[in-house]
C-alpha cells in the first residue's frame, strides 16, 4: 500500500512538489527559529554561568548600553564589604569599516587597561590572543575581539575605522564573557569624548568579588549600600536571559502554530484536489473490495508520506539557511540540535497527518456505483 | 451458485421514483457462461451491481452459496466484492499511474502482496499473452491490451464468478471477438461462471444462457447446449 501512496503522490509531480516546498519552507522557518533561540542559550547563557562577576548599571536601564552612571559612585562601590576590585566602562553602539548599511549591532567598551588588569581575572586582557593591551586611557587605540577581527580581516597593526574616525589595532582578545565576542574595546576617555555620555559618566562597573562563591551576596550589598544602581552577578543575568529565551520561544513557538495551520491547510488541499482527480479510480477500487477502511488508510499514507518529503527537504532547507545566512548575519552560532531536527520531523508529519484527515473521510466516503457510472 | 429471488431495485431521482428492477428472478450455475442484452436504461447494469455486492436490492434475496448478500453491510460487502467477485469494466479503470502487473494486484493490496500472489499475477498475464508487458503502463497498451489486463485482474482473488459490464463496448469488432473468445476458454477451462452484460448482439451465440432485459424485468430468451 506504501508504494501504491507513493505512486498516487507521482502522479501530479507539480501539485506534490510545490506542497513540499511550500511546507519544507514553513519547516525551515520553525526550525530556524529555534535554531537561533538554541544558539543563542548555548553561546550567552553558558558563558555567563561560568563567570563570577558583578554588573552594576543604572536602576533604571533596560540593558548596560543604555546604562549611565556618575563615576563617582565607583568609590561607592569599592567600599562595599567583598568587593575586590571594581572596573568602570562605557558601552555605546558603533558602525565598524565604510559600511553605511549596518547589518550586524557592534558596541564598543571604553575601559581603563589599569583598572582591568587589577582584576584577579581580567575580563578582558585575560583572553588576549594576539598583540598587546593599549596603554593609558585616551588615543585612537583599539583592541578588537576576535570576531570582529575576523569579520573585518584585521591584524595586530592594522587600522580600522570606527564611526569614522582611525583607531590602530593593538590587540585581539578572546573575552570568557560571550557578550563581549562582538565587541570592539577603546580607551576609557575615547569611548567619553565618543559616546555622548558625559566626561563624568561611565555605563557600567564590572565588580570583581573578594570570595567568587559571594558573588550573589555582594550584588545585593551594593544595591543597599548604592543608591540609584542594580547590581547582578553575570550568572543572574544567565537567569534573566534564560526567562528571556523562554519568552522568546514562546514568541516563536505561536509563530510556528500559525505556519502549522497555514501548512495542514495546504496538504489538505493538495490531498483534496488528488481525492477529487481521483473518484472514479477510488470507485474502482472499492468495487474491487477496498473497504472504507482501506480507502481511509491509503489516504492517510499519501500524507504521511508527504510529511516525510516535507520534514526532509524542511530540515535540509534548514540547514542551507544557517550555513548559507544565519551563522554569516548573526554574531553567534545558531545551533540545529538532534532534538530541533526531530521536532521539525514531527511538525511536517503531524501537519500532513491532520491535513489528511478531511481528504481521506471524502474519499472513503465515495460511492463505487456513482464513481463508476460517472467514469 | 447465485440466485437472485424476486429482486426489486428502486431509485429515487428527485421526487420521481425509478423501477430498474421489477422482480427479477435468476440462477447462475458454476461454469455458466451468461449473456444479458438489453437496450440501454433497461435495467442491466444495476441487476450486474446487485449480483456483484455493489449496491442492495430495495427488496428480493441474492444468495451466493446460500448466503443472502442483501442483508450484508458495506464492510462484509468489501470483502465479499473483493474475494468472491471479478469486475470487468467497459472502459476497462486501469490505474495509469501503475504497470500492469501492479494493476492486476491491486485488489489485493488490502490483504499485502505475498510472492505467491505476485506469481499469480504474473501467470494470469502471460496466459492472456501479456508476459512481454508486465511493466508496462496503461497509456503504453492497446484497447485489447487493456481489456486483457482487466480480465487478468478480475480473476487474481480467484472469483466464484466473472462480472462483465459491456466488456467489448470499447473495442473493434475483432478485439472485441478476442476478449470474448479469452473469457469463453477462460470459462470452459476453469468452470469459471460469468455474466456478461452487452447490447452487442454479434457475440450472443457464444453463450450458454441468454437473457433480454427490458423495462427491468428479465427474459429468458435460450439455453445453448
Amino acid at each position: 500500500m506504501l508504494l501504491f501512496a507513493v505512486k498516487s503522490l507521482s502522479r501530479n509531480k507539480t501539485r506534490t512538489g510545490l506542497t513540499v516546498l511550500g511546507l519544507a519552507v514553513a519547516v525551515m522557518g520553525v526550525v530556524s527559529l529555534l535554531s537561533i533561540s538554541e544558539g543563542l542559550r548555548e553561546s550567552v547563557i553558558s558563558s555567563l554561568e561560568k563567570v563570577q562577576l558583578v554588573l552594576v548599571t543604572s536602576e533604571d536601564a533596560m540593558g548596560p548600553s543604555v546604562s549611565v552612571l556618575d563615576e563617582s559612585l565607583m568609590s561607592d562601590v569599592q567600599r562595599v564589604e567583598g568587593a575586590r576590585t571594581v572596573a568602570e566602562a562605557v558601552i555605546y553602539p558603533v558602525v565598524v569599516g565604510e559600511e553605511r548599511a549596518v547589518t550586524t549591532p557592534v558596541f564598543a567598551m571604553g575601559i581603563d587597561p589599569g583598572q582591568d588588569k587589577s582584576m584577579k581575572n581580567p575580563v578582558i586582557s585575560g583572553g588576549l590572543v594576539a598583540g598587546s593591551m593599549f596603554s593609558g586611557t585616551s588615543g585612537h587605540k583599539v583592541l578588537l575581539s576576535k570576531k570582529i577581527a575576523d569579520k573585518y580581516k584585521k591584524k595586530v597593526g592594522d587600522t580600522i575605522t570606527i564611526n569614522g574616525v582611525k583607531y590602530k589595532v593593538t590587540g585581539i582578545t578572546d573575552p570568557k564573557i560571550s557578550i563581549l565576542n562582538s565587541m570592539v574595546f577603546v580607551p576609557l576617555d575615547t569611548a567619553k569624548q565618543y559616546s555622548g555620555k558625559g566626561q563624568d559618566k561611565v555605563s557600567v562597573f564590572f565588580v570583581e568579588p573578594e570570595d567568587p562563591e559571594q558573588a550573589s551576596a555582594l550584588a545585593r550589598r551594593i544595591e543597599l549600600s548604592v543608591s540609584g544602581v542594580s547590581a547582578n552577578t553575570v550568572s543572574e543575568m544567565a537567569g534573566t536571559a534564560e526567562s528571556l529565551l523562554a519568552e522568546i520561544d514562546a514568541f516563536f513557538v505561536l509563530i510556528s502554530s500559525f505556519s502549522i495551520v497555514v501548512g495542514a491547510l495546504i496538504v489538505m488541499n493538495t490531498l483534496y484536489m488528488n481525492v477529487l482527480d481521483r473518484t472514479a479510480e477510488i470507485g474502482v477500487l472499492r468495487a474491487m473490495g477496498w473497504t472504507k477502511d482501506d480507502v481511509m488508510k491509503e489516504v492517510m499514507l499519501e500524507s504521511f508520506v508527504l510529511g516525510i518529503m516535507i520534514s526532509g527537504a524542511g530540515i535540509a532547507l534548514s540547514h542551507v539557511l544557517k550555513y548559507a545566512v544565519l551563522d554569516n548575519l548573526l554574531t553567534f552560532p545558531t545551533t540545529i540540535t538532534p532534538w530541533l531536527m526531530l521536532a521539525g520531523f514531527l511538525l511536517a508529519v503531524t501537519v500532513s497527518l491532520l491535513g489528511g484527515v478531511y481528504p481521506a473521510m471524502k474519499a472513503a466516503g465515495v460511492d463505487p456505483v456513482t464513481a463508476i457510472r460517472t467514469e | 451458485m447465485i440466485v437472485l429471488d424476486k429482486v426489486t431495485k428502486v431509485y429515487k431521482v428527485g421526487e420521481t421514483e425509478v423501477h430498474a428492477l421489477k422482480g427479477v428472478s435468476l440462477k447462475v450455475r458454476p461454469g455458466d457462461f451468461v449473456f444479458i442484452v438489453g437496450p440501454s436504461g433497461s435495467g442491466k447494469t444495476t441487476l450486474l451491481e446487485i449480483m456483484g455486492g455493489l449496491m442492495t436490492p430495495t427488496s428480493g434475496r441474492v444468495l451466493i452459496d446460500g448466503k443472502d448478500i442483501s442483508k450484508f453491510n458495506d464492510w462484509q460487502l468489501s470483502l465479499f466484492r473483493r474475494n468472491r467477485i471479478g469486475f470487468v469494466f467497459q472502459n476497462f479503470n486501469l490505474i495509469p499511474s501503475l504497470t500492469a502487473l501492479e494493476n492486476v494486484l491491486v485488489p489485493m493490496i488490502p490483504e499485502g502482496i505475498t510472492k505467491s500472489l505476485e506469481k499469480r499475477a504474473r501467470e494470469l498475464l502471460k496466459e492472456m499473452g501479456l508476459g512481454h508487458r508486465l511493466h508496462h503502463t496503461p497509456g503504453q497498451l492497446s484497447g485489447g491490451e487493456k481489456q486483457r489486463v482487466a480480465i487478468a485482474r478480475a480473476l487474481i482473488n480467484e472469483p466464484l464468478i466473472v462480472l462483465a459490464d459491456e466488456p467489448t463496448g470499447e473495442l473493434d469488432t475483432a478485439t472485441g471477438a478476442m476478449i470474448m473468445d479469452y473469457m469463453r476458454k477462460l470459462n470452459k477451462e476453469n468452470n469459471l461462471s460469468f455474466v456478461i452484460v452487452t447490447h452487442d448482439v454479434e457475440y450472443i451465440r457464444k453463450s450458454d444462457k441468454l437473457y433480454r432485459i427490458k423495462d427491468g424485468l428479465l427474459h429468458h430468451v435460450r439455453r445453448v447446449g
